[in-house]
């Protein structure tokens, strides 16, 4: 997960400088992280995800001292991520849509009528649009997950150990999302389909 | 025989890279038949891979710059808190020290003396009640068995601490079976 660079062989020896108070050393660690950081900031909250991600990389400073160097420091970070994403949309209150099972069998009958190909009859932004929105709408506990792993590439085990859920929970929530996802889509291809 | 449901299952399977070979070529050779199924395969496909394709806006030069200095400066603030606190909690032990030196357990004695006279007042309240039941059970023993004879009315003496105490004992296992007793029957009810 991340990427596999010199650093991340280095990251012991950078943690334990940036723990005696290398400005340096922590800027590096920084560097080597912040887009995934921002990018996960981005996907949980949507907005000032960068202002969120420093809050996040202030936090891994403040707890560095707790963190065992020999460990992998991606899932430790992306907890106090994980963590911070969850106690913003608490303060904010934020309360995500809930997803309502009602118009499947409506939408079924929807779809089967004769439509074009889904490429040929959205447009990449508007599936973007409706990517978006159709995000914000699945909830927190199975949004993270899902971007933890379709987004960031990390593993089951990784987010498990994120998440400090069991491993057969994080597969169920990954597998909820996604379904989610796919009905909040299926319901914008419907949409746009009487629309057209 | 499968229905759409069961392919939408294996969708995800195939989604997460566990689908089996076998699996993916039955989806496959489902998905050329029905129109649905791969509507909302590609749809989900597409819709991740957008997800984890989206562009992200990069951030700004001094995006790192700017956190280290707001880290450390985090770090310097919280080291001078714990400095105050961990000096705040050694001058209030060394308060708290002085005053119990200097003699200010005075004013905490009457507070455990109330206690204590409490606890010595159930003691005495017990031992009233219980030479109270041994009045009443001389008196009644004297008019029922004894009628004035002064041996019996002495061994009864004798006997009457003891059977008042046993009278207590029963009284307060009543009590107390008669409590549970109760409440073990209201629980027994709440869970039916």
């Amino acid at each position: 997960m991340i990427q596999s660079s010199e650093l991340q062989t280095d990251l012991p020896k950078l943690i334990k400088r940036a723990c005696a108070g290398d400005e340096d050393a922590f800027g590096r660690i920084v560097n080597l992280y912040r887009h995934s950081v921002i990018r996960y900031c981005a996907r949980m909250i949507g907005s000032s995800a960068e202002d969120i991600a420093q809050e996040v990389f202030i936090k891994l400073y403040l707890a560095l001292d707790r963190f065992d160097a020999a460990k992998p420091l991606a899932p430790f970070l992306f907890r106090i991520a994980h963590n911070h994403c969850i106690d913003m949309l608490k303060k904010k209150d934020i309360k995500t849509t809930p997803i309502d099972a009602g118009p499947a069998e409506k939408q079924e009958l929807q779809i089967r009528d004769e439509r074009p190909n889904p490429e040929e009859m959205m447009e990449k932004a508007e599936l973007r649009y409706a990517l978006n929105r159709a995000m914000a709408a699945i909830p927190v506990l199975y949004r993270s997950p899902l971007i933890m792993w379709h987004v960031e590439g990390i593993c089951y085990e990784e987010i498990a150990e994120i998440m400090e859920l069991p491993l057969g929970t994080i597969k169920a929530q990954i597998h909820r999302g996604r379904k989610m996802l796919q009905q909040k889509l299926m319901e914008f291809v419907v949409l746009n389909g009487d629309l057209m | 025989m499968n229905n759409c449901k069961d392919y939408q299952k294996m969708m995800h399977l195939a989604l997460d890279g566990t689908a089996d070979e076998r699996e993916m070529k039955r989806l496959k050779d489902h998905m050329t038949l029905c129109r649905d199924c791969t509507r909302e395969f590609r749809i989900l496909q597409l819709s991740l891979d957008l997800l984890a394709s989206m562009p992200v806006k990069e951030p700004a030069a001094e995006f790192t710059s700017n956190t280290v200095t707001k880290a450390f400066a985090a770090k310097k603030k919280l080291l001078r808190q714990q400095k105050i606190a961990s000096w705040a909690l050694s001058g209030l032990t060394v308060v708290i020290s002085v005053l119990i030196l200097a003699g200010w357990n005075v004013a905490i004695r009457p507070a455990i003396r109330v206690v204590f006279l409490n606890i010595l007042g159930i003691i005495l309240e017990w031992r009233i009640l219980l030479k109270t039941f041994n009045k009443v059970l001389t008196a009644l023993g004297k008019y029922l068995i004894t009628s004035g004879s002064d041996a019996a009315s002495t061994i009864w003496e004798g006997c009457v601490p003891l059977f008042s105490g046993y009278l207590m004992a029963l009284i307060i296992m009543a009590f107390i079976i008669l409590i549970t007793g109760v409440k073990s029957s209201a629980f027994s009810f709440k869970r039916r």
